[in-house]
């Protein structure tokens, strides 16, 4: 996020985000602090000329032709406020609505990279945070914006009462050559200025100490905040009773909390000085303000009337604008960790700025192939895979094994244009895969990722991803994923929800029946090149063994890689891949690598040595083993 | 719809909120008392100075004591002004301290009170209730009481001055401003009343876009959007979201804007009778001009004053709404009872290896229809190796707890050394086991604080659990060897652990407590085959001389054991050692083999290629 942007370019960039979110939003807080602001200068100044009328003597016609005046005002004005106020709180509800609605849609449809990236990840950190210790963007508006256009209606009234008081003509006495020179606005200007600048003073001030004090605060919040989401998760509450850790997290929960409200407290008294001391000279000025211009009224330059009105307006200038400066700081603080907004919706939804359309083909026949490729994580050091080199055939069948953290979900990640490789390319069918238009590159793969994700929402629309929802078909790939016995066994079936996160008719599902789920969501989007990570790690030996046998029907003549690291999905593939330390080690199938005296051998054996009657054997005659007697 | 009675008056809910006060920060009720001193003074000041400047304006009384009462106004003010500005910041501090102070007095609760009423849904429901309703923010139950309780106050006593100032000129005008109260107050009562009945509604609304919102973010769900298109999916559910949230926007905010208007015409009729009156005294000249810059100053004030007194006092009648689910649930849920146990009982439970049996243990889910476990019985022999296995959901983790005590059987008896487990205190049962969970848990301490589950550890019990779970080099690799703090959540310079380490650490944890009966469920799923074999040959030798239990979908485990037990459809459906049960040809030997097929040398295999079971 760029720092340096001058503040004008923010606030430009804050007025553009909100016009984009609610184009009325703006307008409506104006009128609204208009008609809200209005009041007290309505009621200073209907009191002030009707003492005026008084103390001339007017006709009791006129007073009450004034009286009604005022009342009529009065009513219209409470009647339009109330319709005002309507309008600026549907606006509000809209313009958080509308926010939250943009910028979700807006990080799903996000480049993956950036998605993943630190900086709009501290970002929104930065911004959540914000939100919640100080406001967000509607506190914005109706504070910071309120602020800002109160200010400016009062500083009209100010001027114009100011102009008044100039026009106010002195008849002969001691005082005259005062009131008539112009060092007597002046002298109003520097009654009026010194609380003003005690407030800017005070905005400073108190914006350092603000700023000290939250730093000091938001690792005690943090610190409170996870102690808090920790006691609110229950299943903790199976380790806190066994291991009678509960006193521990209490402690520490209390903690955190003392110290974080001890900071908060000498926090604000270091705040103090600077919000007490411009409100009291604020006092203060009223007071040698009335002097002022009282002098002037005593030397009838200056009707009564006319001195509360001056005073009025002038005292609710210095209050708009210490109160527009109080909120200036929280203003400016706002303005710049909502820039998390205006940058997001700002961004682009590709880098790679591919457009090729994939030629459709119903022969399934893509090829995959990786040349010399090479890749880094953004933010890391290490190489992640070296020098990749591989070709998939079309409709191949490819297991991929490796220890964890070999490079094998990396693999996918690229091959699924979440990631760019760093040196090398991708190609399908020959065209580098990054030429290719995002969205139609991505329709070719099938994936279940190792830790797959699905949505509150109901199974129908989590197989579909999307709402609309093909039923048959919905059918179809669950019973390819052998899970349609219990989906049919739902009060709701497909329109049962998953989890009761969102609904609370939804059922729980097990971590073997959201695989099953997941698979069948990947056979759904029938796409020709079906990639599966880790499918059947939290399933029982009998679901698996049941997913291997649907195997064909899941993958059917399309292109399939299959990543486990149990070694016994790898007797049923044509070819296998092993992985290690980001590197293709060894290259052939089961009878092949069973052969080599490498890191296959390895891995199968530390997984059959369970189950082979050689080794029990052996491990028998050593006398390594317990009572357990040996499989005959 | 007929209005339920809340459970705790607004009174009972006052009475215990400044119980909460006197007990933990007794300064709030000074700070409440100096607000409506400071508030009132204000106020007062506010209105009668002004008045006197025009008085001495009008009689043309000496310049230097118009000068005086000036300053002196200026001064007392700016007093006033500090003064409330203090009082303001101590109440927002602590008034917000003692809300997060009831939060963790909540949650002290929740970990004491017994887990099986954690398990019960409507339970679960009312903790959350609680906190969202009573703890959650700045203007949750907890904090608003306190907030509308100092606000009302001060308002009230001021504007009870100036209705009184004015009275004196007016006698019936006190009536006016009651009447206008009453009605603004009916007004927002009747638009309240349809708020309770109907934020329902969008509160259903405000949970899916919060969810979407999450979700939208969590990293763990970027490449499933991606590669699922769910943008598409996101748009429509948030237009509908959208519209029907809008829908409910307008009407809320048309029925506020009714419900104010009324109590602004109200209000109205008795600012306008306020002011014909002293605008026709004064130009009648009963009443100088003084008195009534006064007094129209008094009359100014009423719409605010009435206004915040209306609001101070809806907020305080829905603070103590918000308070319901925190009081009941405070006053429902109670510590679980530790009576100790008779010397008879302790001794003959201090007996080692430890024994348990199961007769006859049906378990039931709160709230749920269909028994997990039914009618279980079995005899876990003191120092024995006990697998327990099954299909997902078969009701081992069930199982589990039964054991240890953290659920109550819904029928039958848990003997633990012949004693019945439903007389032991809690944290004696709970003291018998070590546990290692499916889901590793690392908490924001360090390594020696993660492994002892204490604040203070004692150093050499932890290397020696370390060494026993094969972590000692992998933590003295550690910036900090035992001293670094684990997970990122508190300190950013925290290690994060592999699986396999984390699950190590479990497995360290439960060595740590040494207790008699070990409980290792599915320790091994994270784990590459390298990795999980050395697990499985560390089992063996640290479960010697304890009692375990050993739970796994992963059949090559059980074969350490000394008895299986298949589990089914909530009941055991095969018992006995490895051999038994393959002889048996029953489910187990069916698993075993499906597990090991792949293993074997040979793989029969059809005309289509396809693995067959042979």
């Amino acid at each position: 996020m760029d720092q340096d942007k001058s503040f004008w370019a923010k606030l430009r960039g804050i007025v553009w985000l909100i016009h984009q979110v609610d184009a009325g939003m703006l307008p409506v807080q104006f009128c609204y602090v208009l008609l809200i602001g209005i009041l007290p200068y309505l009621n200073t100044g209907f009191l002030g000329v009707l003492l005026i009328m008084l103390q001339r003597r007017a006709r009791p016609a006129q007073i009450v032709a004034l009286l009604l005046a005022f009342l009529a005002v009065r009513l219209g004005l409470t009647v339009l406020q109330r319709v005002v106020e309507k309008l600026q709180a549907d606006h509000h509800q809209l313009l958080g609505q509308r926010l939250e609605a943009l910028t979700a849609e807006k990080l799903v449809r996000l480049d993956y990279q950036d998605f993943e990236s630190k900086d709009l990840r501290a970002a929104y950190d930065t911004a959540r945070r914000g939100a919640s210790f100080s406001g967000d963007l509607g506190a914005l508006v109706q504070s910071g914006f309120y602020q800002a256009f109160n200010m400016l209606i009062a500083a009209g009234f100010a001027i114009g009462i100011l102009v008044t008081l100039l026009r106010g003509h002195v008849a002969e006495s001691k005082f005259a050559w005062l009131f008539n020179s112009p060092w007597y606005l002046v002298v109003i200007l520097a009654v009026l200025a010194l609380p003003l600048l005690l407030s800017v003073w005070g905005m400073r001030r108190g914006s350092v100490k603000q700023r000290e004090m939250i730093q000091k605060i938001v690792a005690h919040n943090v610190s409170w905040q996870y102690y808090n989401d920790f006691a609110e998760n229950f299943k903790n509450g199976e380790l806190t009773r066994l291991y009678d850790a509960d006193g521990m997290m209490s402690r520490a929960e209390e903690k955190a909390l003392d110290a974080g409200n001890q900071a908060t407290w000498h926090g604000m008294m270091g705040m103090f000085g600077a919000t007490a001391v411009p409100s009291a000279v604020i006092q203060l000025a009223v007071g040698g303000l009335f002097v002022l211009v009282g002098l002037q009224a005593y030397a009838g330059g200056l009707a009564i009337g006319t001195v509360l009105i001056a005073v009025g307006y002038l005292q609710q200038f210095m209050l708009a604008f210490d109160g527009f400066i109080g909120e200036l700081g929280y203003a400016v603080n706002e303005v710049n960790y909502l820039q998390y907004y205006v940058t997001l919706l700002k961004m682009p939804t590709s880098h790679t700025g591919g457009t090729l359309p994939v030629e459709k083909r119903t022969d399934n026949d893509f090829a995959i192939a990786f040349h010399d490729v090479s890749f880094k994580y953004p933010d890391s050091d290490e190489w992640a895979l070296h020098h990749i080199n591989l070709t998939l055939h079309i409709g191949e069948r490819l297991a991929i094994v490796g220890k964890n953290g070999s490079g094998k979900t990396t693999l996918v990640k690229l091959l699924c244009r979440l990631f760019t490789p760093t040196e090398g390319e991708i190609t399908l069918n020959d065209i580098d895969i990054q030429k290719y238009d995002l969205a139609e590159y991505q329709s070719l793969l099938g994936v279940v990722f190792q830790d797959f994700r699905l949505f509150a929402y109901s199974i129908g629309e989590n197989v579909a991803a999307s709402t609309h929802v093909d039923a048959a078909r919905v059918w179809q790939a669950l019973d390819v994923a052998d899970i349609t016995a219990r989906v049919k066994a739902m009060p709701k079936g497909l329109a049962t929800p998953i989890t009761k996160s969102l609904f609370d008719d939804g059922i729980d599902i097990s971590g073997g029946e959201a695989q099953k789920i997941a698979i069948a969501r990947a056979w759904y989007k029938d796409a020709p090149i079906m990639i599966l990570d880790e499918p059947t790690a939290a399933l029982d030996p009998i679901s698996e063994y049941e997913i291997y046998q649907r195997f064909d029907a899941l993958v059917g003549d399309k292109t399939a890689i299959y990543i486990s690291h149990r070694m016994s999905s790898t007797r049923f593939s044509q070819r296998i891949v092993v992985f290690d330390q980001g590197q293709i080690v060894q290259d052939g199938d089961h009878e092949s690598l069973m052969k080599q005296a490498g890191l296959y051998r390895q891995l199968f054996n530390a997984q059959a040595q369970y189950y082979t009657d050689d080794k029990i054997k052996e491990e028998r005659q050593q006398g390594l083993q317990s009572a357990a007697p040996v499989v005959q | 719809m007929a209005k339920k009675k809340p459970q705790y008056s607004l009174v009972n809910n006052l009475r215990w909120y400044f119980r909460q006060v006197q007990r933990y920060f007794p300064g709030l009720k000074w700070d409440i008392l100096g607000t409506v001193v400071v508030t009132a003074l204000t106020g007062v000041i506010g209105v009668i100075v002004p008045a006197w400047l025009v008085g001495l304006l009008a009689s043309r009384a000496h310049f230097s004591y118009f000068v005086e009462v000036a300053l002196g106004m200026a001064v007392a003010l700016a007093a006033a002004g500090a003064a409330s500005t203090f009082l303001k910041f101590y109440a927002d501090a602590w008034g917000s301290n003692l809300r997060a102070k009831l939060a963790v007095a909540l949650h002290q609760l929740t970990y004491q009170m017994p887990y099986q009423q954690l398990q019960t849904p409507h339970v679960q429901e009312q903790f959350h209730q609680s906190f969202s309703n009573a703890l959650s923010w700045t203007l949750a139950g907890a904090e608003a009481i306190f907030r509308s309780t100092k606000g009302l106050l001060a308002d009230g006593v001021t504007l009870l001055i100036f209705t009184a100032t004015l009275s004196a000129f007016t006698p019936w005008l006190f009536v006016l401003v009651l009447v206008a109260a009453v009605i603004g107050y009916w007004g927002l009562q009747s638009y309240r009343q349809w708020y309770e009945t109907n934020k329902a509604n969008w509160a259903t609304q405000r949970r899916q876009t919060s969810y979407l919102g999450r979700t939208a973010y969590a990293l763990e769900n970027g490449k499933d959007m991606r590669l699922y298109h769910i943008g598409d999916w996101y748009q429509s559910h948030y237009e509908a979201l959208l519209q029907a949230r809008m829908h409910w926007q307008r009407a809320d905010s048309t029925r506020t804007a009714v419900a104010e208007l009324i109590g602004d015409v109200a209000g109205f009729v008795r600012d306008g009778a306020a002011y014909t009156m002293l605008v026709l005294a004064a130009a009648a000249q009963t009443l100088s001009i003084a008195q009534f810059t006064l007094l129209f100053g008094v009359t100014n004030q009423f719409v605010a004053l009435t206004n915040g007194l209306l609001m101070d006092w809806h907020q305080l009648q829905k603070a103590s709404l918000d308070l319901q689910e925190l009081r009941a649930f405070t006053d429902h849920q109670t510590p679980a009872p530790t009576q100790p146990l008779a010397a008879a009982d302790a001794s003959q439970l201090a007996k080692r290896p430890v024994t348990i049996q199961f007769e006859h243990v049906s378990y039931l889910y709160p709230e749920a229809e269909n028994p997990t476990l039914r009618d279980v019985s079995f005899t876990l022999a003191g120092g024995e190796r006990l697998a327990l296995v099954g299909v997902n959901g078969a009701g081992k983790s069930t199982l589990s707890k039964l054991m240890m005590g953290l659920l109550d059987p819904t029928s039958g008896t848990i003997r633990i050394n012949g004693i019945d487990a439903a007389t032991l205190p809690p944290q004696t049962r709970y003291a018998l086991f070590a546990p290692v969970f499916q889901e590793s848990t690392l908490i924001a301490a360090d390594v020696a604080q993660n492994v002892a589950m204490t604040a203070e550890p004692d150093a050499r019990r932890v290397q020696a659990a370390l060494k026993q779970a094969d972590l000692t080099q992998t933590v003295a690799d550690l910036k900090q060897g035992v001293h670094t703090q684990l997970t990122r959540n508190l300190h950013d310079d925290g290690a994060d652990l592999s699986g396999g380490q984390a699950q190590k650490l479990m497995l360290a944890r439960a060595l740590h407590k040494d207790a008699p009966v070990l409980i290792l469920d599915e320790p091994t799923a994270a784990l590459d085959a390298i990795a999980e074999s050395a697990v499985y040959q560390m089992y063996a030798t640290l479960t010697t001389g304890k009692t375990s239990l050993f739970i796994s979908h992963r059949l090559a485990s059980t074969r350490f054991c000394d008895q299986i037990i298949f589990l089914a459809d909530g009941r055991i459906a095969e018992q006995g050692t490895h051999e038994e049960l393959l002889n048996a040809h029953g489910r187990y030997a069916e698993m075993y083999a499906i597990q090991s097929k792949y293993y074997q040398k040979e793989v029969k295999q059809d005309g289509s290629g396809q693995v067959v079971l042979g």
